[in-house]
């Protein structure tokens, strides 16, 4: 969103914008510029009473460190034990030993005491000593994307662990990791990760322009960050592909594809993206590529029946009677018959009670969520129709297409697509297939003229580049994987090869 | 990289423009302008039509690619060339208007027979509006979706193939049919749409692929018109083909499937995607003419201005046949442009090179 | 895209479609026609019409609605019959549309035209004719087979595979009404007690059916048709050497028939049939493996069918009637203007000379000897 603000805005803006600059700028260098003294540290730090401040009077030593970015322990161990009931000449040394950086302005201390070091305040200079460790949470499963066959584990909110999961996938030097970092108060790091030699260094740079170009206070999550950066805001598609996964990551990089971490997010979004990503899961190249094309197939016509189930009930009660068999019409219209509403509103209102169901049941937690589960699932269904509020065709259409909704492995598109759902029902409901057709057209040309990172969402269907197709809807046997895919703009198309 | 159409889209584009409504009454106005076996009238009629398109293609490469409107405006004075692109203008959203009415109309009676056409038409001019809104580029890629997303309902011809015989298509050619002028013609119209190219000329990649494309688009084209004919003359008798208004809409209302009978209802609807590409490109040209001379109006406004203009020129067609007539004549405006356009181009560059040479020997 | 969605907003407002909820339908599956024959009929209308409804109301009685009356035309038939009921009466799924025999006799042309002019209508509709009155075969109630129209429906398309009737569709009847080398043939039924029954196979001239072939001759139409597999043929037969007993039958199955049809010159026909087939049944006491006895049962066999074949194509000739299509083997084996020229059915036909060679070819016997 931002990204595009600037991009129709950069001309006139840059004037004003780089006097701006200029100003944060001389802010700064007044930090960067001053030797930092303890007296100095301690007034920025003013009121911030998590600030664990150690004296040691009789060495003239003064170590301040945020207890809670620390690791206690270390602290103890490699610092305190060490200054403890030592001689000035020692510490001298011990500070000598263990090459211990001293800080040559404000900022940099300030910097480093917030990212978790020890400051030691010794004969008028000051060094800092890194003992991160706070609590994190283990790498655990994703409870979102979850795999049957192939690696578990999944990225936690730590953003070291996450760069740890991804160093251990692609052991080379070529893996490159630009930080970078965005929101103007948080001051959170941002990783751009991809395979020199592979990605194309334009996007890259595109890419760490439009972080660097980001204007906010602070950005909550990786999703936010894709918002914050892709090209079309009011899509309602993703426009990047957002994971859990190391996994999935690594076949990103490989493909010659970017990857943004954020720290404190779990999930890592990769760019570009087409739109035939989002019905992949990491499954499917573990199976046998014809196992795995009838899963990406069955999760096309998933799509097909969660967009258009529910709209084709409403289109074909409310116009089109002679499309269906006799003996389905005789039972659809007998349970009808009963019904006082017109099918939209039958049909919104089943709609609106199984997303309602969804939602309750994902803010619950897992043992109520399955009692809700059951409760509204069978018992409303089941109640609904009897009481005449519902056909019961209409119960086994919103059903299977609510079951369809949750087939694919991507969280984001599968939210898209339920609401892209409603859309058409609506206009189902007042033109009949006409109304489908034309919603189907409205969103066809929007997604052909969607972008990401100005590659073509709708790569490689449209442009068409059948070398591409062998990882779409169908997943190729590896011996036909043998190009890169061409979204990616890159020169090294071949795979398995590493141009240097 | 600076973006370009592609060649497969370049097909695509031709075949989508070219087939339209007129599908659905094809192997009638086959039948009645060649007779019997009138499919292979087709192939005498993609034959002219290739010739055409050949002079299109020649002043592809005479140009060197560049717009026919540089070609027209670098060696004719303003006073021709702009009531002539005003022509342009009026005829291209004319057929773009009209197409969209008629197969507005043709479902109206079809499948809603108590509402009036104009909400479907609006419909469809939106969907037209959001298409061109989005630049030539994209119109090649959205121009793809919507080939996928109609070509499906070729395959259905299969399930015809159990009532097909071959001796109903009997072993006369061309017999029973007075060969007039006018039905042939209307046949001809089948064919209609091929032209646009000339307006792709800036944007297409450039190189020797073009031509292969347009031709290529053209015959697909042929192709499925010839498919369809082809089978629509074995399914019915020559007698009953001439009495159908639309066979081939007939022939999909014959197929059953199991889940869906009545197959037809929507694979009729479906062929929207495919009249709606031939809508917006004839809009999308017409924008590009009306842009030579309406420089400071943005391309956005324009777009507005010509599709509501020609949205009530609309309302003076109520009914089918009022349409057909119009179209015809429209239409026939139509072919003269598209086989004197090129002619006309070509001898300008002609004309040119000519200029140029005496120039080069003066010098 | 903003102004797109308050556009869009606008149509949703304006509404597009008038909607027809199913539940509001009177879908009428099949109807019958009926040639009114009172003698008021000039001033009231020439036209019984039957249309019989499924019934939907869950806690309705009857299985289905029927309603009935006299028109000048279809439509205004229907328009009548939308006064007796609460439902809108609709024509999307109709599936058997049955003419009286009063009406097949004077051609129903002119009633089939509502049909295919309607786009609702499916090509798919069975053309029924009923031995008797189409009015009375509606009205009746069958309780062994609810829903009427549903019974006869899957009854000819049933009987229609063992080739006891044929399945012609709307599309079908008027391909070959309008072809010059052929002529239509629709299934016959009638009422029978508590039931609906197979009565033959109607041919016509035209629209107007003059002949109709019995069930028992009805397969042996159909191999002179075309190529169809399946279906029965029971003959009493007599072999050499069991002239004595005197209750001898035999049911061949044809498994599959293969027709050919040699034109010499337009009134000289030769037709062909290769059947093959096997032995379901037979009362006698030979050994059917002896390669004798095969011999001979396909002789006889052979017999029947060339027999019971041309003296069915004689009856035809004399009705005029070519349903068999061997216009079409005419006039495909001579030059358009030949053919333009010889006005065939009416002159050649008649008096054509149509052999029928029948080739049996025994593939089983069933599984004793």
């Amino acid at each position: 969103m931002y990204y595009k603000k600037w991009e129709k805005q950069t001309k006139l803006k840059n004037v004003n914008r780089e006097a701006s600059i200029q100003e944060t700028e001389q802010q700064n260098s007044t930090d960067e510029n001053e030797e930092p003294t303890f007296e100095e540290v301690m007034k920025l730090f003013n009121d911030c009473d998590d600030l664990e401040h150690k004296t040691f009077s009789e060495l003239g030593i003064d170590l301040i460190y945020f207890s809670p970015l620390v690791d206690d322990k270390k602290v103890e161990d490699e610092i305190i034990n060490s200054i403890y009931s030592s001689t000035t000449e020692e510490v001298k040394s011990w500070v000598k030993k263990k090459d211990i950086p001293e800080a040559t302005s404000i900022k940099d201390i300030k910097d480093e005491i917030l990212s978790g070091s020890v400051g030691i305040f010794f004969e008028n200079k000051t060094y800092y000593y890194n003992v991160y460790g706070p609590e994190t949470r283990g790498i655990d499963k994703s409870e979102t994307e979850t795999v049957i066959v192939g690696a578990h584990d999944a990225f936690v909110e730590d953003i070291t662990t996450n760069l740890s999961l991804v160093r251990r996938r692609v052991k080379s030097s070529n893996l490159k990791a630009v930080k970078l970092k965005v929101g103007e108060v948080t001051k959170t790091y941002v990783y751009v990760l991809y395979i020199d030699g592979i990605a194309d260094s334009d996007m890259v740079s595109e890419m760490k322009e439009r972080i660097s170009k980001i204007e906010v206070d602070s950005v909550y999550d990786t999703n936010m960050l894709a918002q914050l950066i892709d090209e079309v805001p009011d899509s309602l598609f993703p426009q990047y592909y957002s994971t859990e996964l190391p996994d999935v990551v690594r076949s990103k990089l490989v493909s010659g594809k970017m990857v943004v971490l954020l720290d404190t997010s779990p999930i890592a979004i990769s760019a570009p993206s087409s739109f035939f990503e989002f019905i992949q899961s990491p499954d499917d190249y573990n199976q046998r590529w014809l196992l795995g094309t009838g899963l990406r197939i069955l999760r096309a016509v998933a799509i097909f029946i969660t967009l258009s189930f529910t709209a084709m009930y409403v289109a074909v009660i409310t116009f089109h009677y002679e499309v269906l068999p006799e003996d389905l019409l005789i039972t659809l219209a007998e349970s009808r018959a009963r019904v006082p509403f017109p099918p939209l509103i039958e049909a919104l209102l089943m709609e609106v009670t199984i997303e309602l169901l969804r939602e309750a049941g994902a803010r619950l937690p897992t043992k109520i969520g399955q009692t809700i589960g059951i409760v509204g699932g069978i018992v409303i269904g089941q109640a609904a129709v009897e009481a005449g509020l519902t056909s019961n065709i209409l119960i086994i259409a919103v059903a299977s297409s609510a079951i369809a909704s949750f087939v694919l492995p991507n969280y984001n598109m599968s939210n898209s697509i339920r609401i892209v759902r409603f859309f058409l029902i609506i206009l189902a409901g007042f033109s009949g297939i006409f109304g489908i057709v034309f919603g189907v057209a409205l969103i066809a040309i929007h997604l052909a003229s969607l972008t990401s990172l100005k590659t073509p969402y709708l790569i490689p269907m449209s442009p068409f580049y059948w070398k591409d197709w062998v990882d779409t809807f169908i997943r190729g046997p590896y011996w036909a994987m043998k190009h890169r895919p061409i979204q990616t703009k890159t020169d090294n198309t071949e795979v398995n090869k590493m141009k240097q | 990289m600076k973006e370009k159409l592609h060649y497969t889209q370049i097909a695509v584009i031709v075949y989508m423009i070219q087939s339209g409504v007129i599908l659905f009454a094809l192997p009638r106005l086959v039948a009645e302008a060649f007779g019997t076996n009138g499919w292979l009238g087709l192939v005498l009629t993609s034959g002219i039509v290739l010739v055409n398109i050949f002079l299109i293609v020649l002043v592809y490469n005479k140009g060197n690619g560049q717009s026919i409107f540089s070609i027209l405006e670098a060696s004719l004075p303003k006073w021709i060339y702009l009531p002539f692109y005003f022509l342009m203008v009026v005829n291209f959203s004319f057929i773009a208007v009209l197409i969209g009415k008629n197969y507005v109309l043709l479902i109206q009676t079809t499948i809603f027979p108590t509402v009036g056409a104009n909400p479907f038409l609006i419909h469809f001019l939106i969907t037209a509006l959001f298409f061109v809104s989005k630049g030539i580029y994209n119109m090649g890629k959205i121009t793809l979706v919507f080939f996928f997303l109609t070509i499906w309902t070729t395959f259905l011809l299969l399930l015809l193939l159990p009532e097909f015989s071959f001796q109903r298509m009997t072993p006369f050619i061309f017999q029973g049919a007075s060969l007039s002028f006018e039905k042939s013609f209307e046949v001809y119209t089948a064919f209609v749409g091929f032209e646009i190219v000339l307006f792709l000329f800036p944007y297409v990649q450039n190189d020797r692929k073009f031509s292969k494309a347009v031709i290529f688009g053209h015959l697909f084209t042929t192709f499925i018109y010839l498919a369809f004919c082809f089978v629509a003359m074995g399914f019915y008798s020559f007698g009953q083909i001439k009495n159908i208004l639309y066979p081939t809409q007939n022939l999909l209302k014959f197929m059953e499937t199991p889940l869906i009978e009545r197959i037809e209802n929507i694979v009729f609807i479906v062929f929207f995607l495919k009249i709606i590409v031939t809508v917006a490109f004839y809009y999308w040209a017409s924008v590009e003419t009306a842009k030579r001379v309406l420089t400071k109006i943005k391309e956005k406004w324009l777009l507005l201005m010509i599709i509501v203009a020609s949205f009530i020129f609309s309302f003076f067609f109520e009914i089918q046949r009022e349409i057909n007539e119009v179209l015809n004549i429209i239409v026939l405006g139509q072919v003269i442009f598209s086989f004197s356009f090129p002619v006309l181009l070509l001898l300008l560059l002609w004309i040119k090179n000519m200029k140029k040479k005496r120039g080069n020997k003066v010098a | 895209m903003r102004s797109l969605m308050i556009l869009l907003f606008v149509i949703l407002c304006s509404g597009c479609a008038e909607p027809q909820t199913v539940e509001d339908l009177g879908f009428i599956h099949s109807v019958g026609y009926d040639l009114n024959e009172a003698e008021d009929a000039v001033e009231e209308g020439v036209l019984v019409m039957t249309v019989a409804i499924p019934q939907i109301t869950p806690t309705a009685e009857v299985d289905r609605e029927v309603l009935t009356t006299i028109a000048h035309t279809s439509k205004q038939a229907r328009a009548k019959m939308a006064r007796k009921t609460d439902r809108i009466l609709v024509s999307g799924q109709l599936r058997t549309a049955l003419f009286g025999m009063n009406l097949a006799e004077i051609g129903f042309f002119d009633t089939i035209d509502t049909l295919k002019r309607d786009y609702t209508i499916g090509l798919n509709l069975k053309i029924i004719v009923v031995n008797g009155n189409s009015k009375e075969l509606l009205l009746e109630d069958y309780p062994e087979h609810p829903r009427t129209s549903r019974y006869i429906f899957e009854l000819i398309d049933k009987e229609a595979k063992s080739h006891v009737a044929v399945d012609t569709s709307l599309h079908q009847f008027m391909r070959d009404y309008y072809d010059d080398g052929i002529d239509p043939m629709v299934p016959v039924v009638k009422v029978g007690i508590n039931e609906i029954i197979v009565d033959g196979i109607g041919l016509f001239d035209g629209d107007r059916m003059v002949m109709k072939v019995n069930p028992t001759d009805a397969r042996t139409l159909t191999m002179l048709h075309g190529d169809y597999i399946g279906g029965d043929i029971t003959k009493e037969i007599k072999l050499k050497e069991e002239e004595k007993r005197s209750y001898l039958y035999l049911t061949f199955s044809t498994i599959e028939s293969k027709l050919k049809v040699k034109v010499k010159s337009p009134d000289k026909i030769d037709i062909h049939l290769d059947v093959k087939g096997s032995i379901d049944e037979y009362t006698g006491h030979l050994e059917l493996s002896e390669d004798e006895v095969q011999k001979e049962i396909e002789k006889k066999l052979e017999q029947h069918i060339e027999s019971v074949g041309e003296s069915l194509i004689q009856e035809m000739q004399q009705n005029n009637t070519d349903s068999l299509g061997i216009g079409k083997f005419v006039r495909n084996s001579s030059k358009y203007k030949e053919w333009q020229e010889m006005n065939w059915k009416e002159e050649i036909y008649p008096l054509a000379k149509i052999n029928v060679n029948a080739n049996v070819k025994l593939k089983g016997f069933g599984g004793v000897k």
